[in-house]
């Protein structure tokens, strides 16, 4: 499970493999995680919202609706998610509305700010291919007006490619979630991948164990087996991230390292 | 971990938990890493061509900075190892 190091293609013969790839890219993702904004910002993508055009069944809203639109996939592969914001209160722009379609009525979830959209499975076509990928969007930030919309999506994964054999994929999908091979995150003011926060990138870290511990489960009691190997990364990620700034010898003051030791063991 | 365990290991189960590396604190303004880079760079076995400020790196950052080969002996990886630079 998760088998330490680069390891794809895979070498062992007898046996079943879940990933091997490097903790800030995976050869079997359509891209990593991102991070759009409507503002310039570092290591983000920007977005422009506009007035609506074309939209059918915008639910009710105070303020004239908005819309943009979220360019998925890589280079190569790509994929569109249109974005509808709303007013729904009175108080502000609040809500979020993801859908394929400008329907709001088949829309894929509603979001409010912190949470996160359910798993979806889109397609990613270029290059004369077409490859499902998963992913799950959160709302990072939206100001009253609309001015601040932040929006990122965890690493997107092909849904097949990352095991041996290959068509084991299939099963945890279908049986744990999908597979999250590696989340954002940040290591001294440098970004890899994408960085929405510490909250963000405790809750990515805490999807990803939670699927291995899933998975291995329901791996290890179907099929035979005399060794397993799991191989968790956030020790290191937090390393990386968090201990800087809680262990008191570096941290800027005792407010951060008791701040950041809390987050340390969070991911513990 | 624990989920794993206990879903799975009984008593005649070995668990075994293993790290490929420690954690330790940065004591100063120089990670350890950064020390080793410096010691390097300042005995003439590290050379860049071109090297702009970094922070706390502890690899080697590929597309940032351009090491000059024909000069270089060893650089630092990480904060326990030195590689030597055997065609150099």
């Amino acid at each position: 499970m998760k088998w330490t190091g680069p390891q794809f293609p895979v070498t062992i013969k007898n046996g079943i493999q879940v990933d091997g790839c490097f903790c800030v890219e995976c050869c079997h993702e359509i891209p990593g995680p991102k991070l759009y904004s409507s503002v310039e910002e570092l290591h983000s993508e920007r977005i422009q919202l506009k007035s609506v055009q074309d939209w059918r069944n915008i639910p009710r809203s105070h303020s004239s609706p908005l819309e943009t639109v979220l360019k998925l996939g890589s280079r190569e592969l790509k994929a569109l998610l249109n974005v509808l914001i709303i007013d729904s209160q009175d108080k502000g722009y609040d809500k979020v509305i993801i859908s394929r379609e400008k329907d709001a009525n088949k829309c894929i979830d509603t979001l409010s700010v912190g949470s996160w959209s359910k798993w979806m499975i889109l397609n990613f076509e270029g290059c004369g291919k077409s490859i499902k990928g998963t992913l799950r969007l959160k709302l990072i930030e939206l100001s009253e007006d609309a001015t601040y919309l932040r929006i990122y999506y965890s690493q997107i994964m092909s849904v097949e490619g990352w095991t041996y054999p290959k068509e084991i994929a299939k099963e945890p999908i279908e049986n744990v979630g999908p597979f999250l091979q590696r989340v954002g995150y940040i290591q001294g003011g440098r970004i890899y991948g994408a960085w929405a926060g510490y909250d963000t990138f405790i809750e990515e870290l805490e999807y990803h164990h939670e699927w291995l511990a899933r998975a291995t489960r329901y791996l290890a009691k179907k099929y035979d087996w005399d060794l397993l190997f799991v191989h968790s990364h956030a020790p290191d990620y937090m390393l990386d991230s968090i201990i800087r700034r809680a262990d008191p010898l570096t941290a800027v003051s005792e407010e951060e390292s008791r701040e950041f030791l809390r987050l340390v063991a969070k991911v513990f | 971990m624990g989920e794993i365990v206990d879903a799975l290991a009984d008593e005649d189960t070995l668990v075994v938990v293993v790290s490929d590396h420690g954690i330790i604190g940065y004591r100063g303004e120089m990670s350890d890493t950064e020390l080793v880079r410096k010691i390097l760079i300042e005995n003439g076995y590290l050379v860049y061509r071109e090297r702009p400020e970094i922070g706390f790196a502890t690899k080697p950052q590929v597309e940032r900075e351009i090491t000059d080969w024909s000069k270089t002996k060893a650089i630092v990886h990480d904060d326990i190892y030195i590689y030597i630079n055997l065609r150099g």
